[in-house]
């Protein structure tokens, strides 16, 4: 019996030692304040590029009181679909984001000019109630032109007496303020060409996550998280609009008139012309798609989220480590998505050099109000978007990471990424874009 | 919504099933074995995701939205 306690009390000892042996070398690698800073450009081919500068600095304030701060800078320019089909007879076209919105001059395209300005702020401050017992406070905010939201979040993290598992609770919200340049709105499914304009538009958003992490061994990770997530108010983009369509009356009209400019040309009937030859000019007409109004979207006011998120972290032989996740989401749009992530870190040379490559896929339902475009004659839905997100959509990311250590407490990361994605039936359905990354993150 | 009695069946079957003590954790206090082990590369790349695709979240909660989506 004494000898158990003995026993007992020597194991206690050598856990109290352990602990104070790891913190002192976690202190060494990861020191009490990291600063952390990248450059990124994002480039899509012929569409939309981004610059960014983003800074993050987090540390031990005082004794079980973590801070978070972070700040990034977006410079967006480029062009961005807009919704409509590329053939139009509507002599109009939509500016996008901080462009200054509509713009009257010019032949009507599919694709529209945009540039604008996003900064965003992020705290977090996570206090120690207990050796168990974790909160955290946060809060963000973010401006471009057109948008500006804010929000904060509220959380707390509770560990087993065992510490293998830590459940975690979280509660966010955000307000949100929406408009084109100017501080309109358009009307929902109005004509682009005589539309009335409303004040800004306002979006409130919660969510609600639910977590737990466990440790499966000294090498392996597994956190699974449960969110969902309301928003209520203006869920429309004011600058995408949705064609409306000839009809096959339409259609019909433009074959006949073709048919008849081939008579007339060949000093014949309609009647007589060859087989061969109304075949070919009917064929012409297959893919018939002439705008012939154009309208701003309209989305439901309302959107349910749910989303299961899973994460595996295992460490293998020679210093090599995994990250795998899935995603599956969830939503009232009937947007269903699966996302798998998988990244592999290996460590080279003396341990200093790090190589990751990363492969991401992913697979989206339709929105159940997407249309590519809406059919003239036909009665117009209560809501209809042709934005080519909310389409059936496939992504793929391949990405490669080198990190270099620079003294004991600073690392050099550089990333490049492919990205692509492919829409099942929006006018642009093929996004290319690539992602160069330089970062540096400093201990001390 | 079947599919989220997946993950709840999952931690019912692991759960108590590790033995790790405190010494054996040197691993996981390592940086590449954080859930998030580079913020600043996955607020970039949330960013992007968020900004292209009709879904969103799951990681987390919480940030700064964007008029982008």
């Amino acid at each position: 019996m004494a000898a158990t306690k003995k026993n007992h009390r020597i194991k206690e000892q050598l856990a109290l030692a352990t602990c104070s042996l790891l913190s002192q070398q976690a202190g060494a690698i990861e020191s009490n304040w990291t600063f952390d800073s990248s450059l990124a450009f994002y480039s899509e081919t012929d569409r939309v590029s981004v610059s960014t500068g983003m800074i993050d600095l987090s540390g031990t304030l005082t004794e079980g009181n973590k801070i978070d701060v972070s700040a990034v800078y977006d410079t967006m320019t480029g062009s961005t679909p807009t919704g409509s089909v590329e053939n139009s007879t509507v002599q109009t076209q939509t500016g996008v984001s901080g462009s200054g919105g509509f713009d009257s001059s010019g032949a009507p395209t599919s694709l529209a000019p945009f540039e604008d300005t996003r900064l965003a702020v992020k705290f977090n401050w996570e206090h120690e109630n207990s050796g168990r017992f974790r909160t955290t406070y946060g809060g963000s905010s973010s401006v471009e032109k057109d948008y500006t939201s804010l929000g904060y979040s509220f959380g707390i993290a509770l560990d087993s007496s065992s510490k293998l598992t830590t459940y975690e609770f979280g509660f966010a919200g955000a307000f949100d303020t929406i408009s084109q340049t100017g501080g309109s709105t358009p009307d929902p499914l109005g004509d682009v060409t005589n539309s009335e304009t409303y004040g800004e538009g306002h979006r409130n958003s919660y969510d609600l996550l639910f977590g737990i992490t466990n440790i499966l061994s000294p090498s392996t990770l597994w956190q699974n998280n449960i969110t969902f997530s309301v928003s209520d108010g203006y869920h429309t983009d004011p600058y995408k609009v949705i064609s409306v369509v000839g009809n096959e009356q339409d259609r019909q009209a433009l074959i006949n008139a073709a048919l008849q400019d081939a008579a007339d040309s060949r000093s014949v009937n309609v009647a007589d012309l060859p087989a061969d030859v109304v075949a070919a000019i009917t064929r012409n007409f297959d893919a018939f798609e002439v705008e012939f109004t154009r309208l701003y979207e309209s989305r439901p006011d309302k959107r349910r989220r749910t989303s299961w998120y899973s994460k595996l972290v295992t460490r293998l032989a020679n210093n090599q480590t995994i990250h795998l996740s899935y995603r599956y989401y969830t939503d009232d749009w009937d947007v269903t998505s699966h996302t798998i992530d998988y990244r592999h870190t290996f460590k080279m040379g003396d341990d200093s050099w790090t190589f990751e490559p990363q492969v991401r896929a992913y697979q989206q339902s339709a929105a159940d109000f997407f249309h590519r475009s809406l059919v003239r004659g036909e009665s117009l839905p209560e809501y209809a978007s042709a934005d080519n997100r909310l389409d059936e959509v496939v992504g793929a990311t391949v990405a490669v990471k080198f990190g270099k250590q620079i003294g004991d407490n600073g690392e050099v990361r550089f990333r490049i990424a492919g990205i692509a994605w492919r829409a099942e039936e929006a006018v642009y359905d093929e996004t290319d874009a690539i992602l160069f990354q330089v970062s540096m993150r400093l201990g001390f | 919504m079947k599919i989220f009695l997946i993950p709840a069946l999952l931690l019912v079957l692991v759960s108590g099933c590790a033995e790790v003590k405190p010494w054996h954790r040197n691993i996981l206090a390592q940086r590449d074995m954080q859930l998030v082990p580079d913020k600043i590369e996955a607020y970039i790349d949330d960013h992007i995701y968020f900004s292209k695709e009709a879904s969103t979240g799951g990681s987390g909660i919480g940030g700064g939205g964007c008029g982008c989506n």
